[in-house]
């Protein structure tokens, strides 16, 4: 355990894994600074740069991107009222009041510093609790690993949509893609039509690719012909850290707001965007002056942006122990994860242990370097506020091309991130999520093989054969609630939104 | 509007997943299972869209789509230009498709300031030749320039 410690502290301070850090700490601030970008298209663009790296120096950028973005989110939420990422939205109310009252200084301080403890706070419970956690894993067999699958595309279905149907729909629409290419049991080609280069599947990055980031570029050209709203304003005020009165105002929310991020985190679907809401009206309903909410209380902008940052590490731990993203860019870290040969499970922590640690443990370096860096560039931070999308746009198209093909050097995977951007941009104009059908295609193989030797296994029987394995049954009972629940409260908010 | 949209897209997934079921016959036995089941799942839940919408008054989550401010900012003609521009990469090289489709795409998008073409262009191109090209030893295709 001793030598582990050292080595990790070896890897996590060699320069080159201090520089990405680095580059993933200014890239990933200035993505979600940038309103038309978010963290899951900066990360699948990033994953095929990361994959010509070493394992843990690729993770630690995908993971430093993944936790400056979601700071990032805040700078535009605060300055101009438009969130940078979903994650920012609740922080826009109070931030801007802020910023109109003339204390934008105050409110990106206090956002800076939220976002560091609620991001290092989560970062030390990663570290803490996923070792044992992934102890769990060995006692899974085939039955298992299947209601696994279905349990994070069911409940990843349920949050990431606005309609359940739609989500469960995406979530087997993206396990069935999972089957295309050569079986491999009997080596036949499934749904390829004659297509040589679908014999190995689709790829799931260029996939990813088109998805969430080709698609995005589609939705950004649409707010082109809008004026640019950057902001000048004056926000140097002689200070660089919070006053102790702020801090002391903030800590309490700051906590809270913590621990029900990294809650919401683990939870597999939730992403950064409900907890960010959650951590906002826990603090109003704890705060000594719930009253200031909504009229510029940097109390509120600290328990949404504690709570977004919080969301990050949390999503981490059981995307480590089981393979089961806890947002939308922790499925895409997934497949950054796979991509280096990296299977989530007991494996991370013993055969591959020195890496997952040092990724680990650098999550929480790559926020307190976060929280440098933004703290000291916090008065130039409204600058990228004003890049329009008419440039944005067509580098970010450029960007998919050059990422996808990187890849594999092949045209085809080019194809395929074309193809399923036009894909990902319909299915969000009519209310279909692309993160379920994401993690489908990336844990289809998976499921499939856990379906088929559960076939075998039960002889026939698969219901007794599940129903006789306690961790089967508890997922079932999961998986039922994941649908369940979520149809419940919306069957009661339809009726409570009712006239009487 | 949006209800009918949502009983197309039923209509289409219910054609596309019994069209692929019957494509699936072929498979050799124990390969056929798992996707038959996924394609039944995809079945059964778009019954459940069509016959949700004639119960719901509007379609759930959907991102509303906006008539773009400038006609050139459709999404499906930026999408025109990414097929023009991919099908251009292997007969122009990277480089070169990559400048006239950013160059082209920006005209269309409002941008008429030459330096911030040759600016944007520029600094395109030396990112991606320093870290793809030099750094990551990314073969990007070559075409008749550059």
């Amino acid at each position: 355990m001793g030598s582990m410690v050292g080595t990790v502290l070896v890897d996590v301070f060699t320069w080159q894994n201090l520089l990405v850090i680095l580059v993933g700490v200014i890239g990933g601030i200035l993505i979600g600074g940038l309103p038309g970008l978010t963290a899951n298209m900066g990360v699948a663009l990033l994953i095929p740069i990361t994959f010509g790296m070493e394992p843990a120096t690729g993770l630690l950028m995908l993971v430093a991107v993944y936790t400056a973005a979601i700071y990032g989110g805040s700078i535009a939420a605060i300055l101009l009222h438009t969130p940078g990422t979903s994650a920012s939205a609740a922080t826009a109310i109070d931030g801007y009041e802020l910023t109109k009252q003339g204390k934008a200084a105050t409110a990106m301080r206090v956002s800076i510093v939220a976002s560091t403890f609620g991001g290092i706070f989560s970062g030390v419970f990663l570290l803490l609790v996923t070792p044992p956690l992934s102890l769990v894993s060995l006692k899974f067999g085939p039955p298992e690993y299947f209601l696994l699958a279905v349990f994070g595309l069911s409940t990843i279905a349920s949050i990431s949509s606005g309609s359940l149907i739609k989500g469960l729909i995406a979530g087997a629409f993206g396990l069935l893609l999972g089957t295309v290419g050569m079986e491999v049991n009997s080596g036949f080609p499934r749904f390829t039509f004659g297509l040589l280069d679908l014999h190995s599947g689709v790829s799931f990055v260029p996939a990813m690719i088109g998805l969430f980031s080709l698609s995005q570029v589609l939705f950004m050209v649409k707010k082109t012909g809008e004026s640019v709203a950057g902001v000048n304003l004056n926000l140097d005020d002689g200070r660089l850290l919070p006053t102790r009165q702020e801090i002391k105002t903030i800590k309490g929310a700051s906590l809270r707001s913590s621990l029900i991020g990294l809650f919401v985190g683990i939870l597999p679907g939730a992403g950064g965007d409900i907890a960010s809401w959650i951590g906002y009206s826990e603090g109003k309903r704890f705060s000594k002056q719930p009253e200031k909410f909504g009229h510029g209380s940097i109390e509120a902008v600290a328990a949404s942006e504690a709570a977004n940052n919080a969301v990050t590490g949390g999503s981490l731990i059981p995307l480590l122990t089981l393979g089961i993203p806890g947002s939308a860019t922790a499925a895409v870290l997934l497949g950054g994860l796979m991509i280096q040969g990296l299977v989530p499970g007991r494996e991370l922590f013993t055969r591959y242990a020195e890496i997952t640690y040092t990724v680990m443990f650098g999550f929480i370096i790559a926020n307190l370097v976060m929280g440098a860096v933004a703290l000291l560039a916090a008065r130039y931070l409204q600058k990228i506020t004003g890049v329009p999308n008419r440039i944005l746009a067509p580098l970010v198209a450029a960007l998919c091309v050059v990422g996808s093909y990187a890849l594999g050097n092949n045209m085809f995977d080019v194809w395929i991130m074309v193809f399923f951007g036009m894909l990902g941009y319909l299915m969000r104009i009519y209310g279909f999520h692309p993160a379920p059908v994401v993690l489908g295609l990336i844990l289809g193989p998976m499921a499939e093989k856990g379906f088929r030797q559960s076939l075998v296994l039960s002889k026939g029987d698969i219901l007794s054969y599940t129903l006789s394995r306690p961790i089967s049954l508890v997922l079932i009972v999961l998986i039922v609630a994941a649908v369940v629940v979520p149809a419940i409260m919306d069957y009661r908010k339809k009726h409570a939104a009712k006239p009487a | 509007m949006s209800l009918m949209a949502d009983r197309l897209i039923g209509a289409l997934l219910i054609v596309f997943s019994i069209a692929l079921y019957i494509n699936s016959r072929s498979f050799p036995i124990g390969s056929e299972t798992f996707p038959q089941a996924m394609l039944a799942t995809i079945f059964i839940f778009s019954v459940f869209l069509i016959a949700g919408t004639f119960k719901s008054k509007a379609g759930a989550g959907q991102e509303r789509e906006k008539k773009p401010a400038n006609r050139a900012a459709s999404p499906y003609l930026t999408y025109a230009q990414v097929v023009l521009y991919v099908l251009l990469i292997r007969p122009l090289g990277f480089f070169v498709a990559s400048a006239l489709f950013i160059a082209g795409m920006m005209y269309f998008l409002g941008v008429r300031c030459g330096q911030i073409f040759l600016y944007t262009i520029i600094g395109f191109a030396t990112v991606i030749y320093l870290l793809f090209v030099t750094q990551l030893k990314v073969p990007l295709p070559h075409g008749i320039l550059f």
